[in-house]
């Protein structure tokens, strides 16, 4: 699966948060596009590379309830009429859309009766609904909130949750997270080889029985399920 | 938490102080927590087996 990341942000290099995600998106199948350094805007070459990617993430800090301008008009060049729906083509149909977006305020503001008395979800409408006029599966927004105050296990929880949101299957369940942390845990054993890690095989081992101990258990209960209503 | 997942995390936690790497360290942070995902549900899902196999009518 390819994952392109549309990043906008007018003053990338001085964003902690954008430099820390650029670090974390730098992933196999993961293509890094931040629009602003676009000098002109290659309607075509845009459209195939959102056309040769299956996930399409935007991604920006959230300026007065919206994106940065810079996305807005990469969206009215790019996203054409007839590109999104109106040749019969569905060329973004099937693949999945979603959003990350960062804030300085607290995550709790963004509530009914909160501070800002809108919900994260209601100021991203109408980018949900330019993906599903585009056939496109939405995922669930991945919020930042206040990067600023996070402590240093805080920060590393967020990196490897949003190399999750890139790559992971979806839905984000149990089963789809460990299979997420058994295939990146073999593809990373490989680096550990430089330290002596004579625990690294036997780690995923235990990793992987746990993994299957679960799914044992699951179809037990479902056997005993299918008795009970017999 | 079950003595396999204790060993686990153990192992998981150790590898971890080895790394040099910021994101090494990072994904085993964030390993650590996933085993302790599997702890709960694997003991959650035992509580069922057992809860579903405990059949009253048999006494």
């Amino acid at each position: 699966m390819k994952t392109l990341v549309v990043v906008s942000h007018p003053k990338i290099n001085d964003s902690q948060t954008q430099q820390f995600l650029l670090e974390g998106a730098k992933l196999q199948d993961v293509t890094w596009h931040h629009v602003e350094e676009l000098k002109n805007i290659d309607v075509e070459k845009e459209q195939s590379l959102l056309k040769n990617h299956d996930r399409i993430i935007f991604q920006f800090p959230l300026y007065w309830y919206s994106a940065p301008s810079g996305l807005k008009h990469w969206e009215d060049e790019v996203l054409t009429r007839n590109f999104v729906y109106g040749d019969g083509d569905d060329n973004l149909g099937d693949k999945e859309f979603g959003i990350v977006v960062s804030t300085g305020m607290p995550l709790k503001d963004f509530c009914h009766g909160g501070s800002e008395n809108v919900t994260i979800d209601e100021i991203m409408a109408p980018y949900f609904a330019i993906a599903n006029r585009a056939k496109m599966k939405i995922l669930p927004t991945f919020t930042i909130a206040q990067f600023q105050y996070m402590n240093e296990s805080v920060q590393m929880q967020l990196l490897i949750d949003y190399q999750r949101y890139l790559t992971q299957t979806y839905p984000d369940n149990l089963k789809n997270r460990q299979e997420w942390f058994e295939r990146e845990f073999a593809d990373r054993f490989k680096d550990f080889n430089d330290i002596n890690c004579n625990a690294c095989e036997t780690i995923l081992d235990t990793f992987i029985q746990r993994k299957e101990n679960i799914d044992q258990l699951k179809s037990t209960i479902s056997l005993i399920k299918q008795g009970e209503d017999d | 938490m079950d003595d396999t997942g204790i060993w686990l995390n153990q192992q998981v936690d150790e590898l971890s102080q080895k790394q040099k790497e910021y994101k090494n360290r990072a994904f085993l942070v964030a390993m650590k927590k996933m085993v302790e995902e599997q702890s709960k549900r694997l003991e959650q899902l035992q509580g069922e087996v057992d809860g579903r196999l405990w059949n009253h009518e048999q006494w």
